[in-house]
C-alpha cells in the first residue's frame, strides 16, 4: 500500500520538476522586463530548482505520502498565486498559473479543486498586500515565447501520465478478473468432484453388500436344488430368484449414478509446478496472513515439467494447502510453518506439503484418503479422496509421510514430461 | 500333471477368492462349494501371498480395488515371482488405465460388481474347460 501510494507521489514529483522548470520561464520573462531586485530572482529559482525535491522529500519522509502530496499541491497553488500577484498580473503567464494548476487539480475531487484555489487566491491576495505590485497586464512579445513550453508540453506531459495511470488500473483489474475466474473454476471443480466422489464412494459401499445378496441368493438356489422335491420349493426359488433379479437391477441403478456423476475429460498441457503452487498461495493468502503461517516455497529450477490438466494440479494443492493450513489454525499450534517442496523421484516429480499442525494419528493409514473419512468436526471427509482420484487419473499417486517430528506431509508425483 | 475330475469335489483345483469385503467372501464360497468348486478365502492380497505355495493350481478370482495392494499390484506380483495362475478380476468400477494394464496380464475374464453370478460360472466353465 505505502508503495503504491509512493507512486503516486513520484509521478506529482516529475511533473512537477517538469512543470516548474517550464514555469520559471515565463517569470523570468516577466522578472527580467520590469528588472526585478535579486530576492524576486532567487524566489523563482528555489521555487523552480529546489521546491521540487522538497516536496518529494516531505512527501516520502511521512508515513502518509498521499496526506503530505496533497499539503504539496496546495503549497503548489499557494506558490502560484504569488507569482500571479509578484508578476503584476501579467495576463497570459497568470491565466497559464492559473490553469496549469487548476488542471492538475481536477483529478483530486471538487473539494480539493476549491481548497486549492482558495490557497491560490489567498496567497495572491497575500502577495499584494505585502509587496504592493502594480497592475500591469499587457504581455508582451517574449514574454509570449516564455509561456509556450509550459502552454504545449506541459499538457501533453499530463495527458500521458493520465494514460500510463489508466493502463495500471486496467493491469490490476485484469489481474484481479483473473483471480476471481480462477476461484470459480476450482469451485467448480470442486463441486463437480464433490459430487463424483460421493458417487464413487456410495457406489463402492452399496455394490459390495448388493453383490453379496445377490450370490448368497444363488448359492441358496444351488444349495436348494439338491431339495428341489420337497413341498414348498417352487414358491422359495421364485422368491430367490426375485432377490437374484432385483439386487442385480439395483446394482445397474448404483452403476448408471456413477456414470452419470463421473468427471468430464481433463485437460492435458505441459506445464511447470511453480505457477500453479504460486497461484494457489496468492489464493489462500488471507488465509495464510490470517493464522501468521510463514510459507517456504523450495522448488529447484531444474524441476521437469509435467504433463498434467492445470486446474486439477490447482485443485489438489488446494485442498492440501487447506488441510495444512486448518491443521496449524488451533491457538496450541505456537510455530506455523508451511513448506511446499518440490524434487524429482525417479521418472516423477514429487511435490510434498509439509505442516507444523499437530500431525496425523499413525493408526489412520489408508483410511485417511478414504471417501466420508473425515477427522475434522464439520469434514465430508472427501477432500483428500478427490485429491487421490484426480492425482490418480494423472497416472500418479498420492501419499502421506514421512512426517516431521511435529506436523504432517502429504506429497503426490505426477509423471515428469519427456 | 494329474488329471482331474470336476464332479469329485477332492480332486478340484480351488478357487483363490481374496476380497477385503466379508460378505461378498463367504457368499462366494457358499456359492463355488455349491456348484462343486472348493473355495479359499483371503482378506487381502498380502494373506494370500504368504499362504501360497507357488506350484499349486487352482484359479484367482480378486478383487481390484482393496486396501494396501491393490488386485493389479497383486497379479503384478505373481508375474514377478513366476507364477501363472489363471485370474478372474472383479472390479466396482473399471477405468480405462487400470483395463488397459489388466488386459496386458491376460485375465480369464471381467466381472463388474455386483456381477451376474450367470456371468461367474461362464467364467468358472472357461477355467474348468482348460483342465
Amino acid at each position: 500500500m505505502a508503495e503504491h501510494r509512493l507512486r503516486l507521489s513520484r509521478e506529482v514529483y516529475r511533473l512537477r520538476m517538469l512543470g516548474m522548470a517550464m514555469g520559471v520561464l515565463p517569470i523570468a520573462a516577466v522578472l527580467f522586463a520590469r528588472g526585478a531586485a535579486a530576492p524576486a530572482w532567487m524566489a523563482a529559482l528555489v521555487n523552480a530548482f529546489v521546491w521540487p525535491h522538497l516536496a518529494w522529500w516531505h512527501a516520502r519522509s511521512r508515513a502518509d505520502s498521499h496526506r503530505a502530496e496533497r499539503i504539496n499541491l496546495l503549497i503548489d497553488s499557494a506558490l502560484g498565486g504569488m507569482w500571479i500577484a509578484l508578476m503584476e498580473f501579467n495576463l497570459l503567464p497568470s491565466v497559464l498559473v492559473v490553469s496549469m494548476l487548476t488542471m492538475d487539480r481536477l483529478g483530486w475531487g471538487a473539494k480539493f479543486l476549491v481548497r486549492s484555489s482558495l490557497a491560490m487566491a489567498g496567497a495572491c491576495a497575500a502577495a499584494t498586500l505585502i509587496a504592493h505590485p502594480a497592475f500591469r497586464p499587457a504581455t508582451n512579445m517574449t514574454e509570449i515565447l516564455a509561456s509556450l513550453p509550459l502552454m504545449v508540453a506541459y499538457p501533453i506531459a499530463m495527458a500521458l501520465a493520465a494514460s500510463q495511470s489508466r493502463r495500471l488500473a486496467q493491469e490490476k483489474r485484469k489481474a484481479v478478473e483473473q483471480t476471481i475466474d480462477l476461484r470459480d473454476q476450482l469451485a467448480h471443480v470442486a463441486r463437480v468432484g464433490t459430487l463424483g466422489e460421493m458417487a464413487a464412494g456410495l457406489a463402492h459401499e452399496l455394490n459390495q453388500p448388493l453383490a453379496a445378496i445377490h450370490i448368497e441368493a444363488n448359492a441358496a438356489l444351488e444349495l436348494g436344488r439338491a431339495n428341489s422335491r420337497q413341498p414348498g420349493w417352487d414358491t422359495t426359488r421364485e422368491s430367490l430368484e426375485r432377490i437374484s433379479e432385483q439386487s442385480l437391477r439395483a446394482g445397474e441403478i448404483v452403476r448408471r449414478m456413477r456414470t452419470f456423476a463421473r468427471r468430464g475429460p481433463m485437460e492435458r498441457e505441459r506445464l511447470a509446478i511453480g505457477p500453479p503452487v504460486h497461484e494457489v498461495l496468492a489464493l489462500l493468502d488471507h488465509d495464510l496472513h490470517h493464522y501468521a503461517v510463514e510459507t517456504t516455497i523450495d522448488l529447484p529450477d531444474d524441476l521437469p515439467d509435467v504433463i498434467a490438466d492445470r486446474i486439477a494440479i490447482q485443485q489438489v494443492l488446494v485442498n492440501l494447502i487447506r488441510n495444512a493450513i486448518e491443521a496449524m489454525s488451533a491457538p496450541a499450534v505456537a510455530v506455523r510453518r508451511l513448506i511446499i517442496r518440490g524434487e524429482r523421484a525417479d521418472a516423477c516429480v514429487r511435490v510434498s506439503v509439509t505442516d507444523t499442525g499437530p500431525g496425523i494419528d499413525p493408526g489412520l493409514g489408508e483410511a485417511l484418503f478414504h471417501p466420508f473419512h473425515s477427522t475434522k468436526p464439520a469434514g465430508m471427509g472427501l477432500g483428500l479422496s478427490i485429491c487421490q482420484s484426480l492425482v490418480e487419473a494423472h497416472g500418479g499417486r498420492i501419499g502421506a509421510g514421512p512426517h516431521p517430528e511435529k506436523g504432517a506431509r502429504f506429497f503426490f508425483e505426477l509423471p515428469a514430461a519427456p | 500333471m494329474n488329471p482331474v475330475n470336476p464332479s469329485n469335489p477332492s480332486n478340484h483345483p480351488p478357487m483363490f477368492v481374496v476380497d477385503d469385503e466379508e460378505a461378498v467372501r463367504r457368499s462366494l464360497a457358499r456359492l463355488l462349494g455349491a456348484i462343486g468348486v472348493p473355495t479359499e478365502t483371503y482378506e487381502s492380497a498380502v494373506a494370500f501371498l504368504q499362504s501360497y505355495a507357488g506350484d499349486r493350481q487352482g484359479c484367482l478370482l480378486v478383487d481390484m480395488r482393496m486396501p494396501g495392494m491393490s488386485g493389479l499390484d497383486l497379479i503384478a506380483e505373481l508375474k514377478r515371482r513366476n507364477i501363472t495362475l489363471p485370474v478372474i478380476v472383479m472390479t466396482g468400477q473399471i477405468d480405462e488405465r487400470s483395463l488397459q494394464q489388466l488386459t496386458t496380464h491376460n485375465p480369464l475374464g471381467f466381472l463388474e460388481k455386483p456381477f451376474s453370478v450367470r456371468e461367474l460360472r461362464v467364467l468358472v466353465e472357461r477355467w474348468r474347460s482348460t483342465f
